[in-house]
């Protein structure tokens, strides 16, 4: 039985991401303003920044695809009821495993293909140890009930702290030039890809490929519906014969390797080696996506580019430095707390229309 | 029963801590001194913080908004200071108003709204770092006279009468007369001079104790986030402990990182650094009491200290893989006692009035 949807709940469902985004703007310009700051000039390198040239767009988009990734990892968590705010965490450790790959294993001669071998196994060892991390929480969840926000963020200062040991003075993987990083990748992407001399690369197919995945796992394979089962209610999965722990673990699992993905796509196209910090919030961003994008693939695609806007303009703004490209988090924040909020409002204008209803049927 | 196993434990340690100063060498005397004193110094504002959500979660809400309402009272109160000329007194008060705000639109979106607690939280942290750093860069020029809170050696010595036997003068300032005792007279100074906000918190956590398990208040708080339908209908009003609690634990909260940058004296980015995540681990940890929650903070405090530890004995570890402990132990106490502790009934469920 599929539930009919009027078209005054298609239109709330549409209208909310929209008028939130203008909302959190208008606060974000506001906030601009209190601050003593010119909003005409701060929107103007804003714009300038994120849309102005061709090549300007091409490196916005080159953030679609870790945008994306970051936001399946949190959206997959919650589809199974976990609150994932460990994506920056995947994020360090799916980095880490695709750098050392395309450092080292050019050198132990496996045959460089134009680099693709090397470039595939990246990819794996990225998804794998971005998912083993996220699976580390899933443990502590289903094996000790600890709370899955607390452990994810222990975990991505750990992650954080961890990438900074590998590459630091004393660490295995220094160059040893003075700087703590690591030395450059003998292989990566190829920047360029559709928009010439932009940052841009192939991982955005991989990107609109996984929220394609994601579509079908969830929508038309049996394990993603006895995931979101899970996640609606666990107990009831419970009696229905769901195996609630190997799906939350599995669901874990599956996460940290979008945030591990996430990682890799970043590194390997828009960095040239491992530095300490290199995530620049991508997993706290994903959480906004997610939940912009009401946990729909392509909702979540398109967030993922408004987002990506978002965050090269905010960029430009602090090069610039008419404001912190912080104001990007506050923003995000703002759409965060609307979107959650606006729950609320379709609850209670189903309450009223309810109440309508009966109404008039008691006066017919 | 439960309370006496937690005052044997208490006196055990206490009793090792006498015997290490009485027998230990007194190189292992210093280090182990300094580091209780170390310990003591960052468990305090996490206690405080910890000690404010023991009752936020007892009223039903799970408060995952700690890190950023902690956050916020860390910037405010550095902003607060200075305007005051370097009042920390003042400055801390501007602080926790901030956080204060911040705790009200939490309260009024997980409350009123009836939101989810744990999206909310986080948005709330995330609202927070972006405010906090986009505002301290642009007031980080200001000129900032950070003092601190004064140490408890310099209050005594200026109480009229007693100042002369509580303290005596040394060429560094005054010293507690502490010292004066026989063999364990400067282990016991290096310990108990501690700031003048250490020996408040601690007062503070105990009246916390008392007023949640033997007032009336108390009884409210901890009956609203077990069966707030009973509560309702006996007349008690949920919505209304419900933001009281919450807005206790912005103000506990925003106290907690305004001691961090007073003690710091200075503040950074996210200076907090998931701290008011370890405090709501430290509410799991220590079995929703504030008392308990001070003894967690002592331990995950401990785990910070080490590192000072580790440096004074001599030994050599990457600075990096150290400042991992204290979230490494956060995870094994959440791990190792969750479970065994009783969660409030009716924590992160909404309640909605018929």
């Amino acid at each position: 039985m599929k539930k009919k949807l009027s078209t005054g709940d298609v239109l709330i469902k549409v209208l909310t991401p929209i008028v939130a985004v203008g909302v959190a703007l208008i606060l974000g310009m506001i906030l601009i303003a209190l601050l003593g700051k010119d909003v005409g000039v701060a929107m103007g390198d804003f714009f300038q920044g994120a849309l102005g040239s061709p090549i300007r767009i091409g490196d916005t988009l080159s953030k679609v695809a870790p945008l994306t990734f970051t936001a399946l990892a949190f959206a997959i968590a919650l589809r199974c009821g976990l609150v994932n705010i460990g994506a920056e965490g995947q994020f360090y450790l799916g980095g880490i495993a695709a750098g050392l790959v395309a450092i080292y294993a050019p050198g132990l001669g496996i045959p460089v293909i134009g680099g693709a071998v090397v470039l595939l196994l990246a990819i794996i060892a990225g998804f794998i140890s971005g998912g083993l991390w996220g699976l580390i929480a899933g443990w502590l969840k289903v094996s000790f009930g600890a709370n899955v926000v607390i452990t994810t963020v222990m975990l991505n200062y750990i992650a954080s702290f961890l990438n900074k040991y590998l590459i630091g003075y004393n660490g295995p993987f220094y160059d040893g030039s003075g700087n703590p990083q690591s030395e450059a990748f003998k292989v990566s992407f190829e920047r360029g890809f559709l928009i010439n001399g932009s940052d841009m690369t192939i991982t955005i197919v991989l990107g609109i490929l996984a929220l394609v995945f994601y579509y079908v796992f969830f929508f038309k394979m049996k394990k993603g519906y006895e995931m979101r089962v899970v996640g609606f209610n666990s107990t009831a999965a419970e009696y229905a014969g769901i195996k609630v722990k190997s799906n939350a673990l599995l669901a874990m699992f599956m996460a940290g390797g979008f945030g591990g993905l996430a990682g890799v796509s970043e590194l390997l196209s828009a960095q040239s080696r491992i530095l300490p910090d290199f995530s620049s919030n991508y997993g706290f961003d994903g959480i906004a996506v997610a939940l912009l994008g009401q946990l729909h693939p392509l909702g979540i695609g398109l967030s993922a580019v408004l987002f990506a806007v978002l965050k090269s303009g905010g960029l430009a703004m602090g090069n610039k430095g008419t404001i912190s490209p912080y104001i990007v988090s506050a923003i995000q924040a703002f759409v965060i707390i609307l979107v959650v909020a606006s729950v609320f409002v379709q609850d209670e204008y189903t309450r009223r229309k309810l109440i309508r209803q009966a109404k008039t049927a008691k006066g017919e | 029963m439960k309370q006496k196993k937690g005052l044997i434990i208490g006196l055990i340690v206490v009793l090792v801590l006498l015997g290490i100063g009485l027998f230990a060498p007194d190189n292992l005397k210093n280090t182990i001194a300094s580091f209780i004193a170390q310990d003591l110094r960052i468990a305090l504002p996490l206690a405080l913080a910890a000690a404010g959500l023991v009752y936020c979660e007892r009223s039903g809400i799970l408060n995952l908004g700690a890190e950023g309402m902690m956050l916020t009272g860390a910037l405010f109160t550095w902003i607060g200071t200075a305007l005051f000329n370097g009042n920390p007194w003042l400055g801390i008060l501007v602080g926790m108003f901030s956080s204060l705000l911040i705790a009200l639109l939490f309260a009024f979106l997980v409350i009123t709204l009836r939101s989810n607690q744990t999206v909310i939280g986080v948005a709330i942290n995330i609202l927070a770092l972006g405010l906090t750093s986009t505002i301290y860069r642009v007031v980080q020029s200001m000129d900032m006279t950070i003092l601190g809170f004064p140490n408890i050696s310099d209050i005594l010595a200026k109480i009229p009468g007693l100042g002369n036997i509580l303290t005596n003068m040394s060429d560094i300032g005054p010293e507690l007369a502490l010292v004066n005792i026989p063999r364990i007279g400067s282990y016991l100074n290096i310990i108990f001079a501690q700031n003048i906000m250490v020996y408040i918190g601690i007062i503070i956590i105990i009246f916390l104790n008392f007023v949640l398990f033997r007032t009336d208040l108390g009884l409210k708080v901890r009956a609203v986030g077990e069966y707030p339908k009973a509560c309702d209908t006996m007349g008690i009003n949920v919505y209304k402990i419900r933001y009281g609690s919450v807005l206790f634990s912005g103000l506990l909260t925003g106290l907690a990182g305004g001691l961090l940058v007073l003690d710091i004296k200075t503040f950074v980015e996210n200076v907090t650094a998931g701290k008011g995540f370890i405090a709501v681990a430290a509410v799991i940890f220590g079995k929703y009491t504030p008392i308990g929650a001070l003894g967690a903070s002592l331990v995950f405090g401990g785990a910070q200290a080490v590192q000072y530890l580790i440096q004074a004995i001599g030994l050599k570890a990457p600075s990096d893989l150290m400042n991992m402990i204290p979230y490494v132990i956060t995870i094994i106490a959440l791990a190792g006692f969750i479970g065994k502790t009783h969660v409030p009934a009716a924590s992160t469920k909404p309640y909605v009035k018929e």
